[in-house]
């Protein structure tokens, strides 16, 4: 937990810093009369520099006050595998899903997203595999059909 | 024509077999809409808005219309409550305590208490929009650039009250908040800022698409790493109805929600998002032991959750009174009205009294109608956390993925949802709240434009936030606020200091 | 080999055929027209009063699809990558992005090399508009006001370098006025915040204020347009009150893909001609406050370059830029 922290501080630190100096070369800041694209941008910025920089602080404190590596081993080790073997996979999916989205329309990506969760992540057999997979795609076909028509892109099928 | 002989010609227009019919279609649409993550109000009626041509009357168009906006009201709370998804940036504050409720097992509770809730403040709102439309109606005028900025203000910093324990992440969050709505074109400069050259990001980040993403997705990554084979949100179905004493702790939280929704709400462009932060902060201040906010306190549900409803019925005042929308959804009905050869504004009342009265008697019968259309789906809806994770969640990301792509109708929406997901489930590790960040993802723009405008306005006066009365009454309620939240935290943090130094 | 050449002849003239085939029965299937604004705005409300009428001039119906993104660039590149058959069309050509947009950034297409016109259907003029309580009536009054207070004038406008914030800008440098624009996000904001009473004069399109200047709320000083418009024939142009300004106002016609088979476009241009003399579709237009311009699919492209040119000569007199 501690070095999580002190690493999304880091970045929240090294963020704010590209952000405030973005707005200060490449949008204008302005006059405090009339303050240009970039002003918000830059104040926030600056802002999120000085937090993370206190977050950062406070982190380093408490880990100091704790003895860190006691709390952090055990939390870390089981969670590994879970992300590796349901997280990335899953995150993929989605992407994927994406990127089939307009080219074979809507239908046929559900129905391969539910396919490809149910037998990569969740495991399952391919008969409870295809029997959820066409049942979750067709009521969102039959729904969305209703709802979104015309929005939804449908592919060559189901035209 | 006086309001009561005017509202009894609205209520034998509204009870019509055909306007009841469509008054009803409209409720359980929008409780439908309101209930599926990612399709809003605004979208579901620039859909049917060629369905409107075919509808002869205008009265009939704009009573569907009107139920379809009121009713997601009330179904968006539902998927707040349950699965930590927000349907709009107004129930934002209705996921803080709900979902944790609903983990506690005490979704039928926050669900009924929602239900209720919203009857009674879209009851009131409408009692309040028959006698006083015209009067309230100046008073959304009269909120220009420099009153707009300093209501947003203090919207932002009733935000951070939201931030849980560290008030330092809580900044964090908004900081980040404020600058994902700069993504994108700036009205004031015409510049671009920070696309880097892609265009759909030309038009910024999408709300829904922010939100689902930083909220639900977040959520379902969290959950997929958590579990194997398990279930969403807990087996846990628990007590179905409010209990009495529920109902007791939230009966002032109400009344409450519904007087500052019915008047924030009636303010142009973000008065519903305003109108239940201040009602969350408002309960969180008067309660005996404000610890428990935050930790599924049911007041934290039934005060926000009324006051976006009174705020959905107080925004068709602008509209029906000075033909001017306040929000997308208003918009769209302002349009079907105009296609049909009404011209919404001051003069509906003489020129179409039919309308007006029979739109707003049709509201008291359609909030009827919702009442008893949801209160006997919380008892199914609290069963839904009992799906298995396995279906759940891919169903879940799906609604989610059409619902962003349907808003602009690009698939780059769908990968914005994707990373804004991975950033809800980093959050979620390193037990940070997202509602600041939403909040301000909301209030950002109006903060910064209507700063800039005013600026513009006064030749670069800063004194222009002061000189106006309401400005000048909304920056010292700021300042008092700060004021007292600085000097509560000090007290707070000596009292503790002293404490342990006692006990050691 | 002899067989090939056959086939392939055979093959060219059964495409050639279905080309043709194609334009003549046109539509077999609805047509899709993207608006790239928001619902509600007024191209989407033309959008919707054409889609009504059309399905009385056409065998297929049309579909209305708002695609919003990127300040109507994301949908108009959409249109523009499309197959150009006649299918996708795209409502709203002659808007901001396309004949401002192009001077003022790059573009990720060429709206004139990219899109074929195919007709106009109305013009959305600038009027100059007042409070109606401001102690000025017309133009004239409005310039002796201002030099008298010698103050700035605040002037609400809808976008940033839109078509409305161009002629405003482009009257005060003319009339020797120190006009400071305010810009919102969209004209509904500005006009409200004008309702309001918050800034002294404002411009918007007569679509969105005629509403309120029946209301007894605004008054109409002038129309930024060369000639009256048809919407609002009573307000005088800023050319007949003294000020040598005239702009094109915001064009909304029809437009498909580079490439859509002339008989296409001069099918679809045909059945906009229709519908533009529709009795009923004159008195839809009328209730939206929208007058309707046609011009036909060659008057209109040639009408595009044009307004392009002027708003680039505009552009570089006024020195605005954006990076």
């Amino acid at each position: 937990m501690g070095r999580a922290e002190r690493i999304a501080a880091a970045i929240v630190i090294a963020g704010g810093l590209a952000v405030a100096w973005h707005a200060y070369a490449h949008l204008k800041l302005g006059m405090m009369i009339s303050p240009g694209a970039g002003f918000l941008p830059f104040c926030v910025g600056v802002s999120l520099a000085v937090l993370g920089a206190i977050w950062l602080g406070m982190s380093l404190t408490a880990a100091q006050a704790q003895a860190a590596p006691a709390e952090e081993a055990p939390a870390e080790a089981p969670a590994r595998h879970p992300v590796i073997a349901r997280l990335v996979p899953g995150v993929i999916l989605v992407i994927a899903y994406g990127w089939f989205f307009e080219r074979i329309g809507f239908f046929l990506a559900t129905v391969l997203f539910m396919i490809a969760w149910q037998k990569g992540i969740e495991r399952e057999g391919w008969g409870k595999t295809l029997l959820i997979s066409f049942v979750c795609a067709g009521a969102m076909y039959l729904l969305f059909n209703f709802l979104l028509k015309g929005v939804l892109p449908t592919g060559s099928w189901f035209g | 024509m006086d309001i009561f002989s005017g509202l009894l010609q609205g209520f034998a227009i509204a009870f019509t077999p055909m306007n009841l019919l469509f008054a009803f279609i409209g409720a359980v649409l929008g409780t439908a809409v309101g209930v599926l993550p990612g399709l809003g109000p605004a979208a579901t009626i620039a859909l049917l808005l060629p369905a409107t041509y075919s509808i002869s009357s205008p009265v009939t168009a704009i009573i569907l219309m009107a139920g379809i906006f009121y009713g997601s009201m009330y179904g968006g709370s539902t998927t707040s409550i349950l699965l930590n998804l927000p349907g709009e940036a107004a129930s934002v504050v209705t996921c803080i305590d709900g979902y944790k409720m609903a983990q506690q097992g005490r979704a039928g509770a926050a669900l009924g208490i929602a239900a209720i809730g919203s009857f009674v403040a879209g009851t009131v709102g409408i009692v309040g929009m028959t006698f006083f439309a015209p009067a309230i109606a100046g008073f959304a005028l009269s909120f220009g650039p420099p009153e707009k900025f300093s209501l947003a203000v203090v919207g932002l910093l009733l935000a951070v009250t939201l931030s849980g324990a560290s008030i330092v992440k809580g900044l964090i969050m908004m900081a980040t908040g404020l600058l994902l709505a700069n993504v994108g074109l700036d009205p004031i400069s015409g510049k671009t800022r920070f696309a880097f050259g892609v265009t759909e990001l030309n038009s910024g980040f999408d709300f829904v698409t922010l939100a689902m993403g930083v909220f639900g997705l977040g959520e379902i990554f969290y959950g997929l790493e958590q579990t194997m084979k398990g279930e969403l949100v807990t087996t846990k179905v628990g007590q179905v109805w409010p209990t009495m004493k529920d109902w007791v702790a939230s009966r002032m939280a109400i009344l409450r929600g519904t007087l500052i929704g019915f008047f924030i709400g009636v303010i142009p462009g973000g008065g519903a998002v305003i109108s239940s932060l201040v009602s969350y902060a408002v309960e969180k201040r008067v309660a005996k032991d404000p610890s428990r906010f935050g930790h599924g306190a049911i007041e934290g549900v039934a005060g926000p959750e009324s006051a976006n409803n009174a705020a959905s019925s107080s925004s068709f005042i602008p509209l029906l009174t000075l033909g001017i929308p306040g929000n997308a959804s208003i918009a769209m009905i302002f349009a079907a009205l105009l296609i049909k050869g009404v011209t919404p504004g001051p003069f509906l009342i003489q020129e179409h009294p039919e309308i007006f009265w029979g739109v707003i008697a049709s509201m008291y019968i359609g909030n009827v109608m919702l009442l008893v259309l949801n209160l006997p789906l919380v008892g199914l809806w609290a069963q839904l956390v009992r799906v298995p994770f396995a279906i759940m969640a891919p169903v879940i990301i799906l609604f989610t993925a059409i619902g962003s792509y349907s808003v602009q109708g690009q698939v780059f929406d769908i990968y914005s949802l994707v990373g804004f997901g991975l950033f809800g489930y980093a959050l979620r590790k390193l037990k940070i709240e997202a509602g600041p960040l939403v909040l301000a993802f909301v209030l950002g723009p109006m903060v910064e434009s209507a700063m800039r405008q005013s600026l513009l306005m006064s030749g670069g006066s800063f004194a222009v936030f002061v000189t106006r009365p309401i400005s000048a009454t909304l920056i010292g309620l700021f300042v008092a606020l700060a004021i007292g939240q600085a000097g509560m935290a000090l007290w707070k943090r000596r009292r503790a200091t002293t404490g342990n130094s006692n006990r050691t | 080999m002899k067989r090939l050449a056959a086939s392939l002849t055979a093959i060219l003239a059964v495409a050639a055929f279905s080309a043709t085939a194609m334009a003549a029965d046109y539509p077999t299937k609805p047509v899709q027209a993207v608006v790239p604004m928001a619902a509600g705005g007024s191209t989407d409300l033309l959008a919707r009063a054409v889609e009504k009428y059309w399905a009385k001039y056409s065998k297929q119906p049309m579909v209305i699809v708002n695609k919003p993104g990127g300040g109507g660039v994301v949908g108009t590149e959409g249109v523009v990558r499309s197959k150009p058959d006649g299918y996708t069309l795209y409502i709203g050509y002659g808007s901001g992005h396309d004949v401002v947009m192009p001077t003022l950034q790059k573009m990720p297409y060429d709206p004139q090399k990219d899109l074929v016109a195919v007709s106009r259907v109305s013009i959305h003029s600038v009027v100059i508009l007042a409070g109606a309580n401001a102690p000025y009536n017309n133009i004239k009054e409005l310039i002796a006001y201002a030099k008298k207070e010698g103050k700035p004038i605040t002037t609400a406008v809808s976008v940033k370098a839109g078509a409305v914030d161009l002629a405003l800008t482009a009257f005060g440098k003319a009339a020797g006025v120190n006009i400071v624009t305010v810009p919102f996000s969209g004209g509904a904001e500005a006009t409200t915040a004008l309702a309001g009473g918050h800034l002294m004069i404002g411009g918007g399109h007569p679509s969105e204020v005629i509403p309120h200047i029946k209301a007894g709320r605004f008054k109409a000083l002038a129309v930024a347009l060369p000639e009256r418009d048809p919407s609002m024939p009573n307000v005088p142009t800023l050319k007949e009150q003294g000020v040598n300004v005239g702009t094109w106002g915001s064009i909304k016609g029809l437009a498909a893909p580079a490439g859509t088979p002339k008989e296409v476009v001069a099918q679809i241009d045909a059945t906009i001609k229709k519908i533009c003399d529709d009795p009923e579709f004159k008195k839809t237009m009328a209730d939206l406050n929208q007058p309707i311009l046609y011009q036909n699919s060659e008057d209109f492209a040639k009408f595009i370059k044009q307004a392009t040119a002027d708003y680039a000569a505009l552009i570089k007199e006024l020195n605005i830029k954006i990076d």
